[in-house]
């Protein structure tokens, strides 16, 4: 059971949304990190058949996922970002819909209809209209559809996105739990929601994979190492300026500055332990989208 | 599937009320065919020349009109004009006062259509019609009763000072005759008040029904997208499949069920109201110069027949567009367009009525047209445009089908 991208190409006119993308995926969770804009989606529609790419391929077992057409999607779940619904279909019928369109007979689909309910948390709010649950309720729904083939991979497209700090703890525990014997493609901008769950992680930068590995792997290659340094208030400004900032803690003298630099930002400043935030930090940090680099 | 998409459709506000305007569209044919209000009243009026309505006026219309049934041959055209001529002679008729009208109008029903076609066959010329000719005719003969028929549409299509004369090829003018001759005679009168009145509001559940529908239907492709539900949709294993034939099943379904289950309605309560009898008694009875030769069960059976392809067609149509342009507001703007746009264009020249009588609106109004002078002549042959438009439609409703179906099998997200 692998899943094989192949140089894997996505072009929008002169615009490369994913540039030559190779990566194995086998049995567990991976999360694709990138900031906004790094071809994670794009890649994960191609992943579904939703787009071909340009050039590449993606072989699932051997075959090519798009000669295989129908067998493929057979083994899939997918829970896209812009997660849509039928307003006016309960939760209920929501899921025995599309459980028709993945061609579960209503039997069958009644019996796992239930037990996903129950492993959603949903089962009280089964009747309730789509367009009148909350947004952690709708995505619940959303990874119970997908879960209803029992997918062999299941993409999961920014699934925390919009959620509260203990939805997404919910959710994270939810696809913890179904990440049995399948591969589950996680992608975020958020890094604690894969910190713990996934085993591989793929930072995705400009369309490419930028580097793959185990959080623990990626913690211990990072090319910076992280500090922790106070500075007067009036030094606040230009170390926001100098360098990646993780974080910035007022204190009643300045600021305690975490800095992620190749060299020794301030004379007091020690060296800490990274976190994965840190590793997110330092490839992209340029790309966060303020020009003096903070998270 | 098909129950899920019907629910889609159905499951919003809006759909909800637009099978409530479905229904009262329904209603509202209903009523008109009951009480006649759009057209030729159905009253009877008393001895006392006061309208009275209601199932016991139709009752009494009806056994008025039972007493002159039989065939309009010289014997009945004979009794029609005596009878005519003495109740015009009668105090009430000549009378001024409306009232005393009236009460010699009442003596009059029981032969009334009769009577009109009298005014028919016997008018001046094939475009006029004047309510007291048969009041001046005082002998008959039934075999110029009905040769004039055929004498007033060759002096038409023949007289250089009319229209008709240019707009009538030499072969479409013997084929119009030739209808005529076409026609048997001699007529066969009874009691067909329920069927005039049937075909006469025919036109509104088709034309209102169909805006409606195609409302209903507009999204059943689109609205994937506006929902943004299309990614979970098409990555499914029936999506591009299944469940696309689904959406063409449920679309069929909805046109079929609500048009026969709404025309079904209407039939059954209009014919039970009005009246069963003189469905063989011929169109000409109401068309009197009518170049389609039918008797009003089978004028009422192609009534049906055209308004389902019209409706089946502009649906499709309507599906059709909703799938390639992924738009709900231009899927349903489309059937507005060709349902109104020929009434705003018609008359502005010969060859763009041509076009304009093919449009499927026609369709949708058939008994309407069948009055109308319609005709096309395609590779030297000459036809009628309702035998035209019914199977181009149809040939065209099934050519949607397949277009729908890849549209948007091959749409992704």
């Amino acid at each position: 059971m692998d899943l094989r991208i192949r140089d894997l190409t996505k072009e929008f006119g002169d615009f490369k949304a994913v540039d030559h993308f190779s990566y194995d995926l086998r049995c567990g969770v991976y999360g694709l990190l990138g900031v906004n804009g790094a071809g994670k989606t794009t890649l994960m529609r191609m992943l579904t058949t939703l787009m071909k790419p340009t050039s590449g391929q993606i072989i699932w077992d051997g075959e090519d996922i798009f000669a295989m057409d129908g067998r493929y999607r057979n083994l899939l779940g997918y829970l896209p970002q812009d997660f849509g619904y039928y307003p006016d279909f309960s939760i209920y019928d929501y899921l025995m819909y599309i459980a028709a369109l993945k061609g579960i007979r209503p039997a069958v689909a009644k019996q796992r209809v239930k037990e996903l309910l129950k492993q959603v948390g949903l089962v009280k709010a089964r009747y309730k209209k789509m367009k009148t649950l909350s947004g952690g309720m709708k995505r619940r729904a959303g990874i119970a559809q997908a879960m209803l083939n029992d997918p062999k991979i299941l993409i999961l497209d920014e699934p925390t996105a919009g959620l509260d700090p203990s939805e997404r703890i919910r959710f994270r525990n939810l696809i913890s739990e179904l990440s049995e014997d399948r591969i589950v493609l996680l992608s975020t901008h958020i890094v604690s929601d894969i910190e713990y769950i996934a085993g591989d992680i793929l930072l995705m930068k400009d369309g490419c994979l930028s580097v793959s590995g185990t959080a623990e792997e990626l913690i211990n290659s990072m090319p910076e190492p992280v500090w922790s340094c106070t500075v007067p208030k009036s030094r606040i400004d230009a170390c926001l300026k100098a360098y990646k900032v993780a974080n910035v803690k007022t204190i009643p003298v300045g600021a305690e500055l975490r800095i992620v630099s190749r060299g020794r930002p301030t004379e007091d400043a020690v060296r800490v332990v990274p976190t994965l935030e840190d590793v997110f930090l330092c490839y992209f940090g340029e790309r966060t989208g303020d020009s003096d680099g903070t998270v | 599937m098909v129950r899920y998409e019907l629910k889609k459709v159905f499951g919003c506000v809006g759909g909800k009320i637009a099978l409530v305007l479905y229904i009262a569209v329904l209603a509202l044919s209903c009523w008109l065919s009951s009480t006649g209000a759009l057209n030729a009243e159905v009253k009877w009026v008393n001895e006392q020349g006061k309208s009275e309505y209601g199932p016991a006026a139709v009752r009494k219309l009806r056994e008025a009109q039972t007493e002159w049934e039989g065939w309009v041959d010289q014997d009945k055209l004979g009794r029609v004009i005596q009878e005519n001529q003495r109740i015009n002679a009668t105090p009430e008729a000549k009378s001024d006062i409306v009232q005393q009208s009236e009460i010699a109008y009442s003596w009059k029903q029981g032969f009334a259509p009769i009577r009109k076609i009298l005014n028919e066959s016997y008018s001046n010329g094939f475009r006029e019609y004047d309510y007291y000719t048969a009041d001046r005719i005082t002998a008959i003969d039934e075999d110029t009763f009905y040769a004039n028929r055929e004498k007033l549409v060759k002096n038409w299509l023949y007289d250089e000072t009319d229209g008709a004369y240019f707009k009538y090829s030499e072969s479409e003018k013997q084929y119009i005759i030739e209808q005529y001759k076409e026609l048997q005679t001699p007529f066969y009168f009874t009691y067909y008040e329920g069927w005039h009145q049937l075909l006469e509001n025919a036109g509104y559940i088709p034309s209102l029904g169909i805006l409606i529908l195609c409302f209903l239907l507009a999204g059943i492709f689109s609205n994937e997208f506006k929902w943004k539900a299309d990614a979970v949709y098409f990555s499914t294993l029936c999506g591009r499949n299944k469940a696309t034939s689904a959406k063409i099943k449920a679309g069929f379904l909805l046109v079929t069920v609500l048009y026969w289950g709404a025309m079904l309605i209407y039939s059954l309560f209009t014919l039970c109201y009005l009246g069963f009898e003189g469905a063989s008694c011929v169109i000409q009875w109401q068309f009197w110069k009518s170049i389609y030769n039918l008797n009003m069960w089978q004028a009422w059976m192609l009534a049906l027949i055209s308004g389902y392809i019209g409706n089946l067609f502009l649906s499709f149509l309507t599906m059709w567009i909703s799938a390639k342009t992924k738009s709900t507001v231009f899927a349903v703007t489309t059937p507005f367009i060709l349902i109104f746009l020929p009434s705003f264009l018609e008359g502005m020249a010969n060859w763009l009525d041509k076009i304009l009588s093919l449009m499927p609106s026609h369709l949708l109004e058939f008994y309407q047209n069948l009055g109308s002078f319609n005709i096309l002549t395609i590779f030297g042959k000459v036809f009628r445009t309702l035998d035209v438009s019914i199977p181009l439609y149809l040939t065209l409703s099934v050519i949607l089908i397949p277009m729908m179906y890849l549209e948007y099998h091959r749409k992704r997200a």
